[in-house]
């Protein structure tokens, strides 16, 4: 038996935005990245398998947000899946797809259209109803008490509010081995913490993410280059390069460090970091829920 | 290149029914779960990544409803990843983690599949939501009336008629109270199907599928565990596909009618390539498909290679589908006797599974050796398709 490698080739990407306000419907700002990122690539719709991508229903303002998007996500007559989770998760089960033979090539993308949403009301709602969600904490509460119960005194992680912005993103995954294969992701981690428990460390489920995609990757957080953040804007450079055995100086925040990008974040992190041309591998961290706590990484490294 | 062989070791599903009131959201998961850990004989600590099925949240009333249930699936320090497809969602899961396991990423992953209807006061008002907010929504198109206008396009196309639907229903109704965990226990006549209360013409309630809360849950693991394992049942092929949404997308196209969903056949296709399938009809032992409304699953017999073009209501006519039949469909009862929606595809592939395992109680096929589980998205969109079979690959 052959136990493929997940090492999957990145062929081309694009990123629009992120602005105040892309104009235009939603299908169109999704086909104009996804159509750039098969351009960048040099292929087009017919090289494809299929497409992965991380959407959310209620910031989209739709019930199966997706349905309407079928022709451009580019998945018409081609395999189709979606995640609830920041797009560093699409990368991961589209990387499988590819690492598995299931796919050559597979488009994964992502979007946020927070000028149409207002997250401000979405979010609160991740808060189960019958003991949590009266007491109207918004979730950056939430995180400030997370953060004082595990340092024992009052803490206050920031005092700026994220800003909405719309962004859409695209890559175009193929084969390790593909000869359009720019860059590689060669680590994918994921982890999880508890569900609003008080105590429990804020950032161990990002370091358990990069350790994991480290490991896989084969790499020692001393080989990385640089450390690309997606989102986690409320947690400070020093607590978090500490957390992840990094220096402080390793770590790359998005231009706008305040921007929520909804669950575009890592995938537009991803796609910086493959247009930085880094050399050696470069972590991603992504993380989102009431306190980070779902939060995912991959390890890249250009061709 | 070869690729890491994939099998389920284990299914555990709940009790469906209107209201799980009895439970709290998190615990309709957890027993599912434990059912499923048990059943594989699997302990949470083996498990390396958790795949949540859950379709729209506006059902639970709770965003990212996968970490408020985090606990009772036991998923704290493990990858969690939520894969959500509209009706398909419960087919997206097991797919999403056969390919985490069949490209090395993982070894044990735990599928969980959750939906909880019976939080929402009207599902219809959510599934207006699913169409076009500009040009669609407006016209008050749900999922009743959707398939009402496919049904009456049957009529035309292959000569569906209410005897066909009535039979379909009343064949599954029957089949359900086999199924110890079905919602609707209920055993009807055809001509209570036909007196049954029109929701659509020529839709009536005993056409349709109820609104039912439930949590199913499957492990998934590499062939390498399986093959230590009294039981299994391998993952032999896979298919997914999408289609256009727009009527207009499909004008002109020749291959395109609505009568027959032709990303069903295009997902079927992929699953019997894979698992070097030929003829389905005669191959496959059993089909789960996942078909919420009675004059849809007689679509799915063509679409679905088990009829020729045009043919699938011969496959009622001479019962063919049904449990005495040659090639039984939907023996759990199906989705029109409980349909937890995000769920739901996750149902009728565990159930498949038992089948191949020999493991499926009261409504086991006899023999049955090689089974094909589908699962719907989306108005006649979003498809998947898995082959499970009782051996792994020569």
């Amino acid at each position: 038996m052959t136990i493929p490698s997940p090492r999957v080739g990145i062929a081309g990407s694009r990123v629009l935005g992120p602005a105040v306000e892309l104009p235009g419907a939603l299908d169109a700002l999704i086909y104009n990245a996804t159509s750039a990122a098969l351009d960048d690539a040099g292929m087009s719709i017919t090289d494809v398998d299929g497409a992965c991508m991380a959407a959310s229903d209620l910031l989209d303002g739709r019930a199966i947000s997706t349905m309407t998007l079928t022709g451009s996500t580019g998945s018409f007559r081609k395999t189709e899946m979606r995640v609830c989770n920041d797009s560093l998760a699409a990368v991961l089960v589209g990387a499988a797809e590819v690492a598995s033979g299931a796919a050559d090539a597979l488009i994964v993308c992502s979007w946020s259209k927070l000028s149409d949403a207002d997250s401000n009301a979405v979010l609160p709602l991740a808060m189960e109803p019958v003991f949590h969600r009266a007491l109207g904490f918004h979730p950056a509460a939430v995180l400030d008490l997370r953060r004082s119960a595990e340092s024992g005194a009052a803490t206050v992680t920031a005092d700026q509010s994220l800003e909405s912005r719309d962004v859409a993103v695209a890559t175009i995954l193929v084969a390790g081995d593909s000869p359009r294969a720019r860059a590689h992701v060669i680590g994918f981690g994921a982890s999880t913490g508890p569900y609003l428990r008080p105590g429990e460390p804020v950032l161990d489920p990002v370091r358990a993410a990069a350790t994991a995609a480290c490991d896989m990757a084969g790499v020692s957080v001393n080989d990385l280059s640089a450390v690309h953040v997606a989102g986690l804007a409320r947690v400070d450079d020093d607590a978090l390069a500490d957390s992840l055995g990094v220096a402080t100086g390793m770590l790359v925040r998005p231009a706008e460090p305040w921007a929520d990008l909804g669950y575009a974040a890592g995938l537009t992190a991803m796609c910086r970091a493959h247009e930085a041309q880094t050399t050696g591998p470069v972590l991603v961290v992504s993380a989102g829920g009431l306190g980070y706590e779902n939060a995912f990484a991959v390890v890249m490294e250009q061709t | 290149m070869s690729v890491i062989e994939v099998a389920v070791l284990g299914f555990g599903q709940t009790k469906y029914k209107t209201s799980r009131a009895d439970v709290g959201t998190p615990e309709l998961v957890f027993e599912a779960v434990s059912r499923a850990l048990a059943d594989s004989d699997t302990e949470l600590r083996d498990i390396d990544a958790v795949v949540f099925a859950s379709a729209p949240e506006v059902f639970e009333g709770v965003y990212e409803p996968e970490r408020w249930c985090i606990d009772a699936f036991g998923g704290v320090g493990k990858p969690l990843i939520r894969v959500h497809t509209g009706g398909a969602t419960g087919g997206s899961g097991p797919l999403a983690a056969s390919r985490l396991i069949s490209s090395g990423m993982y070894e044990n992953v735990l599928v969980v599949g959750l939906q909880r209807t019976s939080e929402t006061a009207d599902a219809q008002q959510v599934f207006t939501t699913i169409f076009d907010p500009i040009y669609e929504q407006d016209v008050q198109l749900n999922v009743i009336t959707g398939i009402a206008l496919v049904a009456s396009r049957q009529m035309e196309f292959f000569g569906l008629t209410e005897d066909h639907m009535a039979a379909i229903s009343v064949k599954n109704f029957d089949n359900a109270l086999r199924n110890p965990y079905a919602h609707l226990h209920k055993r009807i006549t055809e001509q209570d199907v036909k007196d049954s209360r029109q929701l659509a013409w020529p839709l009536r309630l005993l056409h349709t599928c109820p609104r039912s809360d439930g949590a199913a849950a499957v492990v998934m693991s590499s062939g390498e565990k399986a093959r230590n394992r009294s039981s299994a049942a391998w993952v032999r092929g896979l298919g997914c596909a999408a289609d256009v949404y727009r009527i207009g997308d499909r004008i002109h196209d020749t291959e395109s009618d609505y009568a027959i969903p032709r990303a069903q056949a295009w997902s079927a296709q992929q699953a019997y390539t894979e698992a070097g399938i030929i003829d389905p009809r005669r191959e496959l032992d059993v089909v789960e498909v996942y078909a919420p409304f009675s004059n849809l699953e007689v679509a799915y017999y063509e679409a679905l290679g088990l009829a020729p073009h045009g043919k699938g209501i011969e496959l009622v006519e001479t019962g063919a589908t049904t449990m005495q039949g040659d090639i039984p469909v939907v023996p759990s009862g199906g989705c029109m006797t409980a349909n937890p929606i995000g769920a739901t595809g996750l149902i009728r592939f565990g159930e498949a599974a038992l089948q191949v395992m020999g493991r499926a109680g009261d409504h086991q096929v006899d023999g049955a050796r090689l089974a094909l589980a589908t699962a719907c998205g989306g108005i006649d969109q979003f498809y998947t398709s898995a082959v499970l079979a009782s051996e792994p690959k020569q």
